[in-house]
């Protein structure tokens, strides 16, 4: 027993030593600060990790993917949450730009009242872009939240404490307390399907192949082609979190 | 709810109850500056409120974290938090910072108190003399070397303590100040602010519970202990009213892509609040009020009365600032272009009459405290030439004492 | 520990500042203990999170099935007209809804039928933002009065049943 103690008061020291070693390993925490001289381009290890490519031109609002995810993760289709929802923008000749986003689009969008006013419109559909240097796994207290070694990031149901931290750090408002588990939740790129090689519900749930989703460094990879070939953007390129999520044709306006 | 927000921020996740914990841990730093001022920077003339400062410090302190387990949806993990602590969060330092400040002001007010818990258990009778003796932890020895070495370790706790309510403090405005998604807590300035509001009401309130304590018990508040807590206060005051400006200043000055959604967050959601509790009543009024009531044109009375009204006013302003940085930050959309609403529901965990409970909770807690640990000094009316007698009598509180 | 001269009679072990030590380690120890007994096995393995949590991930419950491939091979007689048809394209479970449990048990669970007008219209409706080089529109208030869409077009080859598209 005597023993025991010893060796716990030895963790102990341990412990203290580790603290003392954390100041010099801090930068490993602070990726942003360190590693990357553009934050907004993908660091160069691709292999074995996924790729999302949102085609804007394409999308034409009918809001399937919303309903696909809703059943697909067993989110409450009754409660305002969403893994990921689709916005509509539209710019008059004043140069008003007008957002909405009608319970997620789920049910599509209404008619706009002037519509000979509108000059510009066009849909974006949202979802959690698994950021490289994810602000939400690292504001977590207890290490619920973390991203895979594929490239998602997951929470663990059984650990987090519901404390919303990661909510409140997330950029693009991809999070959201679960109605039902009263955890912290957000898409997972159907993490339980793509690791059977399906695709995720939403993907296939569009009619228009608005939403790409592969595995990128993979020569005959979709998402590879469009990334390699076409002009891609992303979302909140200053919030320095590098995410995993591309957009085609993404205007100005869109937040 | 206008312009546009996304879809999942429809609902404010961080309630009234985040409100209260910053704003009570904040209470809690700045009795516990004033008792430190006291023990390490000799500012004997705190010496009547020094005590009064730890265990308000102490009935404050466990109060903290129940607003927090309301909050948690999953409460019964909030060990998790001292379990597997996560480096990068700057809210898992919690567990750790506050189990170290709990302990340090237990401590304090342990060996403060010992002397007297140790009289309590040779003189009292029955369940009071079993209670004394366990607190005493049977060190019973009250020789001169050991009260010696007592108060050595009394100094050492109050210098350690201000670097840990510094800590506190600043983690709780780092949680903040780290979350660059918000742009109306994204900044370096947060954990100083949320310094130097901690100590401003914390001071406030001390002299809240020293001036209504005195009256309710029917004495007079030491004069010259409340004209230094008043300046104090009052320096304190600028110090967190100008970095609190400074703040907004800077970024309207700034004028970076987000300003426009931060001004319209102060100018439309919470311009009562801020600029009105704030900014004015909590602020500019009390920056008046207080050199005003050092003023030898008042009464005596009268200059109590006014700091005491300030001090309230101060009291107030802070949980307004407390309350527009937590909601008034979630109101402000991530889009940048819309802002959502919150109303505190009545009732349920997070709702008004748990707020309101919880804001009671100390004061229940201090009147319990207050009959294990006097903190009231014998006599205030001998008090001023106490002071020139550093070894004061122990304070015992006999069945007369009211 | 001996501090001053006065103290001599005073036992190391009834010194206050031993007995709250030794209070303090107790603590310590049972708190250390205690983190070692209830951090689970796989916290840590990979990283600062519970490894075994990715694995619970991969089994969540499905709800939509692999693709129309999984559908076709059982409703050969929609498989000889969508596959040449414009709607193609579309996924059976876009319009059926979630179907993953139906081929395994076809006559308990049966996807969900929708044919009204808006249902066809949330996809081919005019409407602001929806771009027509992408997906044909008609207007549900002028486009042929108020017949259901599957009179004139079969909705798993849409052209025109009587000489359109097809
Ligand atoms: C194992 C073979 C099998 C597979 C695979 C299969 N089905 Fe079926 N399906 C059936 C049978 C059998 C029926 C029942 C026909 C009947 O009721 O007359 C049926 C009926 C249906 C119906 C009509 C339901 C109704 O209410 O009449 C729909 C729609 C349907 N299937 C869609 C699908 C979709 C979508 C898929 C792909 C996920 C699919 N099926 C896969 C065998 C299959
Ligand atoms: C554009 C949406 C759409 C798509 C895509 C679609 N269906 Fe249907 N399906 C319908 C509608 C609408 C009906 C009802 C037809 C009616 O009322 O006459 C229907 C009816 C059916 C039926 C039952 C009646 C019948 O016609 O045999 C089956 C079986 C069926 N679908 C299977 C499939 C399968 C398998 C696929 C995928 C290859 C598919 N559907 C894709 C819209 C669709
Ligand atoms: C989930 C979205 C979706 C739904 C629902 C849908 N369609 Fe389609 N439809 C499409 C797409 C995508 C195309 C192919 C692109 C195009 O329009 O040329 C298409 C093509 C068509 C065409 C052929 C247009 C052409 O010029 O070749 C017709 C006709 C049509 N759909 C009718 C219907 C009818 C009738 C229904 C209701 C039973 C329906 N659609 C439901 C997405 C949908
Ligand atoms: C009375 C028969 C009839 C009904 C009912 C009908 N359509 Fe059509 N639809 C037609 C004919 C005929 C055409 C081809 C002539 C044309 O291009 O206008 C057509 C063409 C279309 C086209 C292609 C338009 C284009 O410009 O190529 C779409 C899309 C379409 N219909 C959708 C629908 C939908 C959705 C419904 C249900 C709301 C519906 N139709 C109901 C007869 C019908």
């Amino acid at each position: 027993m005597a023993k025991m103690v010893r060796r716990r008061f030895f963790s102990l020291g341990g412990k203290l030593l580790a603290g003392g070693i954390v100041a010099g390993t801090i930068g490993k925490y602070f990726p942003d600060t360190v590693a990357h001289a553009a934050p907004t381009v993908r660091t160069g290890k691709t292999e074995g990790k996924w790729g999302f490519v949102v085609d804007t031109y394409k999308c034409i609002g009918c809001g399937r993917c919303v309903k696909a995810c809703k059943a697909e993760s067993q989110v409450p289709v009754d409660q305002e949450v969403y893994r990921t929802w689709v916005e509509r923008y539209t710019v008059d000749y004043d140069k008003n730009v007008k957002i909405e986003s009608p319970r997620g689009g789920i049910n599509g969008f209404p008619e706009v009242e002037n519509r000979e006013r509108i000059t510009k419109s066009f849909f974006v559909p949202k979802l959690c872009n698994q950021c490289e240097n994810a602000p939400c796994t690292k504001v977590c207290p207890v290490g619920a939240t973390y991203t895979t070694p594929d490239g998602v990031v997951l929470v663990d149901r059984e650990r987090c404490v519901g404390c919303s931290y990661c909510i409140q750090a997330c950029p693009y408002g991809a999070r959201f307390k679960h109605p039902v588990f009263k955890v912290a939740d957000k898409c997972t790129w159907c993490y339980h399907r793509i690791s059977k090689g399906m695709t995720t519900a939403c993907v296939q749930a569009c009619p228009v192949g608005a939403r790409v989703f592969g595995e990128i460094g993979v020569p005959d990879s979709p998402v590879d082609k469009i990334l390699s070939e076409e002009r891609v953007n992303i979302l909140k390129p200053e919030a320095g979190t590098m995410p995993l999520v591309d957009y085609l044709g993404l205007d100005k306006v869109v937040v | 709810m206008n312009g546009y927000i996304y879809p999942n921020e429809a609902n404010v996740v961080w309630t009234v109850m985040i409100v209260i914990y910053p704003y009570i841990t904040g209470l809690v730093a700045g009795a516990f500056i004033i008792s430190a001022l006291y023990h390490v920077f000799n500012q004997k003339v705190f010496k009547p409120v020094s005590k009064l400062a730890l265990v308000s410090a102490l009935s404050l302190l466990l109060v903290a974290p129940i607003p927090l387990l309301l909050h948690l949806s999953q409460p019964l993990r909030a060990f998790n938090i001292m379990l597997t602590p996560n480096p990068s969060s700057a809210m898992a330092g919690f567990g750790y910072i506050y189990s170290f400040y709990l302990m340090i002001v237990l401590l304090e007010i342990w060996f403060i108190y010992r002397k007297n818990i140790v009289t309590m258990a040779e003189k009292s009778a029955g369940l009071s003399k079993i209670g004394y003796g366990l607190l005493s932890l049977g060190a019973k020895d009250l020789s001169p070397g050991t009260l010696a070495m007592d108060n050595r370790i009394i100094n050492t706790l109050a210098v350690i303590g201000i670097p840990a309510a510094f800590g506190l403090h600043g983690y709780v405005g780092f949680i903040f100040g780290g979350i660059k998604a918000n742009p109306w807590w994204s900044s370096p300035l947060m954990p100083v602010i949320f310094i130097a509001s901690a100590v401003v009401s914390g001071t406030a309130l001390l002299i809240l519970v020293y001036g209504i304590g005195s009256r309710l018990r029917k004495r007079e508040p030491d004069h010259q202990c409340m004209t230094a807590l008043n300046k104090y206060l009052w320096i304190f005051l600028i110090v967190a009213v100008s970095l609190e400006a400074l703040e907004i200043v800077n970024a309207g000055y700034q004028a970076k892509s987000y300003w426009p959604a931060v001004y319209g967050l102060l100018t439309q959601q919470i311009p009562l609040s801020f600029f009105g509790i704030q900014l004015l009543l909590g602020g500019l009024v009390p920056l008046i009020l207080l050199p005003a009531a050092r003023l030898k044109s008042f009464a005596r009375e009268w200059q109590q009365r006014l700091t005491m009204i300030a001090a309230g006013l101060i009291v107030v302003g802070v949980f307004a600032m407390r309350w527009n940085v937590v909601i008034g930050g979630q109101l402000l959309s991530k889009t940048g272009m819309g802002y959502s609403g919150y109303v505190v529901p009545l009732l349920g965990r997070e709702g008004l009459l748990m707020a309101v409970v919880v804001l009671i909770l100390p004061i229940i807690l201090f009147s319990v405290l207050s009959q294990i640990f006097p903190p009231w000094p014998k006599d205030e009316a001998a008090i001023s030439e106490q002071i020139e007698v550093s070894k004061s009598r122990p304070e015992l509180r006999s069945g007369t004492v009211g | 520990m001996k501090n001053s001269d006065s103290d001599q009679k005073v036992k190391l072990t009834d010194q206050p500042l031993f007995r709250i030590g030794m209070i303090i380690a107790i603590v310590l120890v049972l708190f250390i203990g205690l983190q070692q007994w209830f951090i689970p096995k796989s916290f840590g393995k990979t990283g600062h999170y519970r490894s075994d949590n990715i694995q619970e991930w991969t089994e969540h419950e499905l709800q939509y099935a692999a693709g129309s491939d999984a559908c076709l091979t059982c409703h050969s007689n929609v498989k000889n007209i969508f596959l040449s048809g414009s709607h193609e394209q579309l996924n059976c479970e876009t319009c059926h809804g979630p179907a993953v449990k139906h081929p395994n048990n076809p006559m308990d669970s049966k996807p969900s039928i929708e044919s009204s007008r808006e249902f066809c219209g949330s996809c081919h409706q005019t409407l602001t933002g929806r771009p027509d080089t992408v997906i044909t529109q008609i207007d549900l208030g002028t486009h042929m009065g108020f017949a259901n869409c599957s009179d004139c077009h079969q909705p798993h080859n849409p052209g025109f049943k009587f000489g359109g598209a097809d």
